[in-house]
């Protein structure tokens, strides 16, 4: 019995602790002002090459979704006010990361 | 009820959210990659609940007499895994030129998100393809050890849902749950005194 609640308290210690491993990939400091429309991303990526499946705010950066020329699938994420490249990955890779 | 229909009335249920998705996907406004992840959730919620119904059963004895079911469980979160890996390619196609979706596909097939995915479904292959009582006889002590391969497979699509589709926080609390009640299988039965 002394087990039994012993094994309870630890899977309910580790369902608790799960959420706060959350991390975000990466963060922008942008205020809303300064950011420029999500399209014109797009359109700019789409005009290099890309194809764009999806483009949102994640951490206040752009975060895009979509097929990048030569290299595949990705997720990357881009400066909201100057569309600067800040993080590429694929799948778990990461293949670039701002300095 | 007869036990050959009691299991597909079980698999069928498991598989009634998985039917919703396949039928949202036909839709030509469909959000194909939500939808590769939807179906991924469910494949790990029943791959989860295939490998911890031993170890529950142990706790909770009333439960060892259902744990016949278990095959149900196991083969939806086959069959969920196969669905999941289908709207993948349809994703991929949506993007690439006609044709094109292999090439892409392969492109980031060693990536570590999408290898976790293709070893866990090598995995499960083995033991869905031993969950009848053909296999069972056929492979006789053979059979537990090819049904046991369910767990590293557990193991390694947790490590697919963390990196692929950045649910870190939830594959860790599903990860938590899973060893913690497999921890149960070292522990001896407890007896009515």
């Amino acid at each position: 019995m002394k087990m039994r609640v012993m094994m309870m308290a630890a899977l309910a210690a580790t369902m608790m602790a799960g959420p706060a491993l959350a991390t975000g990939k990466i963060k922008c400091n942008v205020a809303a002002a300064d950011m420029k429309p999500i399209g014109a991303l797009k359109a700019e990526l789409t005009k290099q090459g890309w194809t764009v499946a999806k483009a949102k705010v994640d951490g206040g950066c752009y975060e895009v979704y979509g097929v990048m020329p030569e290299t595949g699938r990705v997720e990357a994420y881009f400066d909201p006010a100057t569309f600067e490249k800040l993080y590429v990955e694929q799948r778990g890779k990461v293949l670039f990361k701002k300095g | 009820m007869n036990r050959r229909l009691a299991l597909l009335a079980l698999w069928a249920v498991l598989m009634a959210p998985l039917a919703g998705l396949w039928w949202q996907a036909a839709s030509q406004d469909a959000d194909l990659d939500a939808l590769v992840a939807d179906t991924g959730n469910w494949a790990m919620a029943w791959l989860a609940i295939a490998v911890v119904l031993t170890p529950l059963a142990k706790l909770w004895r009333p439960l060892a007499r259902l744990l016949w079911l278990r095959r149900a469980v196991g083969l939806a979160a086959f069959a969920a895994s196969l669905l999941h890996l289908w709207l993948y390619v349809l994703a991929m196609r949506s993007f690439a030129e006609p044709s094109g979706e292999w090439a892409l596909m392969w492109n980031e097939a060693f990536t570590p998100g999408i290898l976790t995915g293709w070893i866990a479904l090598a995995l499960m292959l083995p033991p869905a393809l031993a969950s009848n009582d053909a296999a069972m006889r056929l492979l006789r002590r053979s059979w537990k050890p090819v049904q046991r391969l369910g767990l590293p497979a557990a193991a390694v699509a947790l490590a697919h849902m963390a990196v692929v589709h950045d649910a870190f926080s939830l594959a860790m609390a599903v990860a938590g749950i899973v060893v913690g009640l497999q921890l149960v299988r070292f522990f001896p039965a407890t007896r009515k005194v």
